[in-house]
């Protein structure tokens, strides 16, 4: 039935159980690949016995091509370590020298910290051959790595044996951790790529919800992706269709009430005709109320339902004609300068948008002022009144159906409370919005922001009827 | 030529207009009957759209005043077949009155449509400015009016101008009403008194003042979008619309 079934989808959870675990699986054999295939190289450890048979100039059965001696003043180095401290002993020892005329100097990256507060196991070790082999003279400590060791001459001559340690642990280390963060950079991408993949579809089926819960008459959302978005994706296809019927549904008996209404009151009207002069004015006032109500319920439920083509049109130009309409019967409405700005939407909902404000602003406010202006790709129109503004919370259920503020129920200015909310629902069927707020001199402000249309560049030979 | 709005104009002496009132409400066509009966109208009800051919079929008819949602054929569909005929002109009164229910009565050939519940002098007037057109064009005007001049289109019934881009350009009811005239004769000078008279009737002079300003505002909104000017003022006459129109 949909293309996607044929090969099977899988559930969000198999995928990123699948995913995750042949993450951490792969993560954890290439970090034992890397130790396993390149194991650290080896360095020569160099014994305190070693050291002094060089010191003495003996040769001894390591290669000896990182060793170096010369004779000389004494270099300055830094203040002894404990393990250079044993090293030293160890080297008297061996030499059968004060301990005083030797100095030993660890050149390694951390030295700062060898066997500092004796509680390194190396050191430990040390002290354990120490007090074990030294009195028989077998105290035979090694070291690893760079390092110089003295012996005093005479004066202020000594000799100086250098063993310089190979660079290639160091190394190994450096390379291990490039190739540790290239393959965290890897699983990073890949993780990226999966939650992007996991998010999408159900960014996009919140979208389509989203766009569901402004008109119901939107594209039904495609069914892909996991298996849980997919059933999703359903459940919102039918609650949609549900609500479709449901709204045609309630457009129908509104329709219906209404047919019902008018006709009495058409009947009404014809029983008037003969009526003396002052009660048919009177009753005619009432029946064009009732009128009025019935025909902004029908608008009211049939802007949800209706569906009228959106068309290029002039906002300006349209807001501008409704100004007009209003400054033709007397109203004090007022327009500044206006450029053409081009929108798509349906003129007669516009229109009703517009009109329901500027109605309102003259209604309660006495006078309206009316602005046209363009922010970057959007057209705002604001309509200004002078009246007594609303309170906080009036202006956040303003628009509610059927909600009217307690300062327009107590007058006698009429209306069911519908208005605003045929405001709010056309201006989101056109993607824009409107809000409510007082100016700080006093009234209100209703502000309409509506997406701009670009204009086309070609002229159309014949418009669409 | 004043006359006051609520007083009811004497019927039109010359001859008897014969009107069918289709309906399927029993006593609204009882009232309408009796209402226009009083102003010198001779009427014949019909309670459905097969009635209403049958009468059709018999009897001569000028007006007919026909309900959109019978049972049976609705008045649409009886609207749709009378569009051809050119002895009778037809005036929708429904209860449905929204802007696309009056586009649509008016598209399938309707010469006016009223949304109930109208008062029986809107009625009376209708009727009256229907015959009037009449009466200008020597018989029933065509129906499915569109102009179209220098690239733009004016659809009368859909209320609807569109620039050369095809752009709406929305219009208030004074300038729609000016345009009318305009585009139905155009390249003619038309003094301020006959544009009135044409866009609202020999019965009315509310608009009176206003025409100056409102034929600067639709000359404006007309150059808004192309720079051209297409109303020409006629010094101490009056002003011309400058295009060549063509109607379809």
């Amino acid at each position: 039935m949909i293309p996607g079934w044929v090969s099977r989808p899988r559930s969000i959870f198999a995928n990123t159980l699948i995913i995750v675990a042949g993450v951490m699986i792969a993560l954890a054999a290439i970090n034992m690949a890397l130790i396993l295939l390149r194991p650290p190289p080896q360095d020569a450890f160099i014994s305190a016995y070693e050291v002094a048979r060089m010191l003495r100039g003996d040769p001894i059965a390591k290669d000896t091509r990182t060793i170096g001696t010369r004779d000389g003043p004494l270099p300055s180095y830094p203040p002894e370590n404990p393990v250079e401290r044993m090293m030293r002993m160890a080297i008297a020892d061996h030499l059968g020298r004060p301990p005083t005329e030797i100095r030993v100097f660890h050149d390694v990256p951390f030295r700062a910290t060898e066997g500092v507060g004796g509680s390194s196991p190396v050191l430990a070790a040390m002290r354990r051959e120490w007090a074990l082999y030294r009195h028989e003279g077998e105290f035979n400590p090694s070291m690893m790595g760079s390092f110089e060791a003295a012996v005093r001459l005479d004066g202020d001559q000594w000799r100086v044996v250098r063993h310089t340690g190979s660079q290639s642990l160091q190394r190994w280390l450096d390379t291990t951790l490039v190739l540790f963060a290239v393959v965290l950079a890897a699983m990073l991408l890949l993780a990226w790529l999966f939650s992007k993949w996991i998010a999408k579809p159900i960014r996009e089926l919140a979208d389509a919800a989203d766009r569901l819960g402004r008109d119901t008459r939107v594209e039904p959302v495609a069914v892909r992706g996991p298996l849980e978005v997919r059933m999703a994706a359903a459940a919102i296809n039918d609650m949609q269709a549900r609500l479709q019927h449901y709204m045609a549904e309630r457009t129908r008996v509104m329709a219906a009430i209404a047919h019902d209404l008018r006709t009495p009151l058409a009947r009404l009207e014809f029983l008037l005709a003969s009526a003396p002069e002052a009660l048919r004015q009177r009753v005619e006032s009432e029946i064009a109320a009732m009128e009025e109500m019935i025909s902004t319920t029908m608008d009211f439920v049939q802007g949800v339902a209706q569906d009228r083509p959106h068309e290029l049109l002039d906002i300006a130009l349209l807001v501008e004609g409704i100004v007009d309409d209003f400054a033709d019967t007397g109203a004090d409405v007022r327009i500044g300068r206006t450029e053409p700005v081009t929108v798509m939407g349906d003129p007669l909902r516009l229109k009703r948008l517009f009109s329901n404000l500027i109605s309102n602003a003259v209604t309660y406010g006495q006078r309206a002022e009316v602005e046209v202006r363009v922010e970057g790709n959007r057209v705002i129109v604001e309509i200004c009144d002078e009246g007594p503004g609303l309170g906080e919370q009036d202006i956040a259920r303003a628009f509610e159906p059927f909600f009217r503020a307690e300062s327009s129920r107590s007058r006698s200015t009429g209306g069911m409370g519908l208005g605003l909310a045929i405001v709010e629902a056309a201006a989101q069927a056109h993607g824009g919005s409107v809000e409510l707020s007082n100016r700080p001199q006093g009234g209100l402000c209703a502000r309409v922001t509506l997406p701009i249309e670009q204009a086309p560049a070609v002229e159309k030979a014949t418009p669409a009827r | 030529m004043k006359v006051a709005t609520d007083t009811i104009p004497p019927p039109e002496p010359e001859q008897i207009v014969r009107v069918l009132v289709v309906d399927d409400d029993p006593s609204l066509r009882s009232l309408v009957r009796d209402f226009l009966t009083a102003h010198g109208y001779e009427v014949i009800e019909a309670d459905s759209g097969t009635a209403a051919r049958n009468v059709l079929a018999q009897r001569e008819v000028d007006v007919v005043i026909l309900d959109v949602m019978m049972p049976g054929e609705d008045g649409l569909s009886i609207a749709r077949s009378l569009s051809q005929r050119r002895d009778l002109a037809v005036i929708i009164l429904s209860a449905l009155g929204s802007e696309t229910d009056r586009i649509v009565g008016l598209e399938v050939g309707a010469d006016d449509y009223l949304a109930k519940p109208a008062s029986p002098r809107e009625l009376l007037a209708r009727i009256r400015a229907v015959r009037r057109r009449w009466g200008l064009s020597e018989g029933r005007e065509e129906t499915g009016t569109s102009y179209s001049f220098d690239g733009w289109t004016f659809d009368i019934v859909r209320r609807v101008l569109r620039d050369p881009k095809g752009i709406i350009i929305s219009l208030s009811e004074g300038e729609f009403s000016l345009l009318r005239v305009f585009v139905e004769r155009p390249q003619r000078v038309l003094t301020r008194d006959q544009l009135l008279e044409y866009a609202r009737g020999p019965d009315s002079d509310a608009y009176d003042r206003a025409v100056d300003t409102q034929i600067s505002r639709l000359r404006r909104k007309l150059s808004s979008r192309t720079q051209e000017d297409l109303i020409r003022t006629v010094r101490s006459e009056g002003y011309m619309f400058l295009p060549k129109v063509s109607r379809r």
